[in-house]
């Protein structure tokens, strides 16, 4: 099970890695119109985008297993230089290539959204990302992931991570139901020797 | 298809006019004529851009009443009890459709009709009836009908919609380039509510067709070409491309959805050349102006050379990047072009834009 990390100035919201998008868990198409480079950590696109330009997967490994996954959803970025505030899409499609959830976002930190590391130049940030279709438990079929670029403009960026609320599924509250039984009877005991 | 490869230029466009008139009675017909528009070249090596639309619209004989008389409306139908459409004949996914409100405060307004299924990239919907067709996802995304003043007693008019596959066609038919891949070939980009999707003729399918660039390469040969948005022509082969269109001159007002941030492909819609000024994007809602494309929202037009120029309204006038921004607010905006207009800011939704017909058909 994936542990959900708290998200830095989101104290009330945790997230998890939906998909990880360095190359031990992401592998890029080769026949993605966009200019990267990827490595273990993400996908750098150090250079001028055009709309309709974009990088998608030939496999991957999902790391969805185990949550019910409810938005709000990000994209976890790193702009470095003049941002110029680009508008994306990513495309989620299953085995298919049915698409199964489409979402929208910009190279911009949002602070109405969930919260985040604010995007100073070369800080990661997490960039709200708008459901435009796609219903939230269908996103566990995803085997395709798709970013594309809305607009057009010289960006030097690097993704790492598309992540969304955690939400455990019922197994798991009942397991932290049952560590909160047990964390109180430790408590009991505790106050009973004091 | 609509089209004729044509290896000529023509420069003019032919208008059927108005049928004569009597002292009793007048009695007209829909003009329609041809344009001719082109794709820039590339270098063979290196793609070049034209932003591009099909102008003209095109009108078709369907089972029931092409053009009437609105008796209901919902946010996204329209209903009219006398239409006797043939259910289902109007959401073909392969053959789409818009409508047109002709009258009344909406007027001027298209939807794409939505398809029984989302085969080939089509929008899917719901189906027509016999009386109500359904207006597609993404147009009832942008707006809701009862709310943009379609209205009982408001006329429509429908009109066939090209498709990739059906306006493009093949590089035997029309002389696009196809390749294995999006790289070795010429592309398109469509810009549907703001999201970008690249297109290309990809040869080494089975059987060969148009595909979208993702995961699966996946038959795209439905996407519709709608008459009011362009798209992005990127044309890798050394030679350039003409298509004749024919179709019906547009008598109506046009009113159509900018999305509030982001990207919109304008088509530049009408038979005949405009200005930039006279786009009356200025006019917008929420349009932003100012000193720099730094603050301003920006509008690209492409020469025939393919080269991009960059556009902002400063408040007064139209103003083109580069050396002592000069002003452009008569700089041409031909037939068959389009724009590309970005808009700064996270606003949500659309706003709508208005063009009044730019020639007078009555003389």
């Amino acid at each position: 099970m994936t542990v959900a990390l708290p998200k830095a100035n989101a104290a009330a919201i945790s997230y998890q890695v939906l998909q990880d998008l360095g190359n031990v868990k992401y592998t890029v198409d080769t026949q993605s119109d966009v200019t990267y480079s990827q490595d273990s950590s993400g996908i750098t696109m150090n250079t001028t985008v055009a709309a309709g330009q974009s990088f998608y997967n030939s496999s991957m490994t999902s790391e969805l297993s185990n949550w019910s996954l409810n938005s709000p959803y990000w994209l976890k970025m790193n702009i470095t230089g003049t941002n110029p505030n680009l508008p994306f899409t990513l495309t989620l499609s299953d085995s298919s290539f049915n698409t199964i959830g489409v979402l929208t976002g910009t190279t911009t930190w949002d602070s109405s959204n969930g919260g985040g590391v604010a995007g100073s130049t070369g800080v990661d940030f997490y960039s709200a990302l708008t459901i435009v279709t796609g219903a939230a438990p269908s996103f566990q079929n995803i085997a395709y992931l798709q970013m594309g670029w809305d607009g057009g403009g010289a960006i030097n960026s690097k993704v790492s991570q598309f992540a969304g609320t955690a939400v455990p599924e019922p197994s798991t509250y009942a397991l932290l139901g049952m560590g909160a039984v047990a964390l109180s009877g430790y408590v009991v005991r505790r106050r009973r020797r004091a | 298809m609509k089209h004729l490869r044509s290896s000529l230029i023509v420069a003019s466009l032919a208008f059927a006019l108005p049928a004569a008139s009597n002292a009793q009675t007048t009695a007209t017909t829909d003009p329609v004529g041809f344009v001719t528009v082109g794709i820039t070249a590339g270098t063979g090596t290196a793609k070049k851009n034209t932003l591009f639309s099909v102008p003209l619209l095109e009108s078709e004989t369907i089972t029931g009443q092409v053009a009437g008389t609105i008796t209901g409306v919902t946010s996204n139908t329209i209903v009219n009890t006398n239409a006797g459409w043939s259910p289902g004949a109007l959401s073909a996914p392969a053959t789409p459709y818009i409508v047109q409100i002709t009258t009344g405060t909406a007027a001027g307004r298209q939807f794409l009709v939505a398809s029984s299924a989302n085969t080939a990239g089509a929008i899917a919907g719901t189906a027509n009836t016999a009386d109500t067709l359904t207006v597609s996802s993404v147009d009832a995304a942008q707006v809701n009908l009862t709310n943009i003043g379609v209205a009982v007693g408001n006329q429509y008019k429908i009109y066939a919609c090209d498709t990739l596959s059906s306006f493009f066609g093949t590089p035997a038919t029309t002389g696009i380039l196809g390749g294995a891949t999006v790289a070795a070939a010429d592309s398109i980009v469509v810009q549907v509510n703001g999201t970008a999707t690249t297109y290309w003729y990809k040869t080494d399918a089975v059987p060969p067709r148009w595909s979208k660039s993702g995961a699966g390469s996946v038959d795209s040969s439905n996407v519709a070409l709608v008459p009011y948005n362009g798209v992005t022509y990127s044309r890798l082969s050394n030679t350039a491309l003409s298509f004749v269109v024919t179709g019906q001159v547009p008598t109506v007002e046009r009113e159509m959805s900018i999305k509030n941030s982001g990207g919109t492909i304008m088509a530049q819609f009408w038979p005949t050349a405009t200005t930039l000024s006279n786009l009356n994007l200025q006019s917008v809602a929420g349009w932003t102006a100012g000193a720099s494309t730094a603050v301003a929202d920006t509008v690209v037009l492409y020469n025939t050379n393919g080269t991009a120029g960059t556009y902002w309204y400063n408040g007064t006038n139209w103003r083109k990047t580069g050396a002592g921004s000069p002003i452009s607010d008569t700089v041409a905006v031909d037939i068959g072009t389009a724009v590309q207009i970005s808009k700064k800011g996270t606003a949500t939704g659309y706003s709508a834009l208005t063009q009044s017909v730019p020639y007078n058909l009555n003389n």
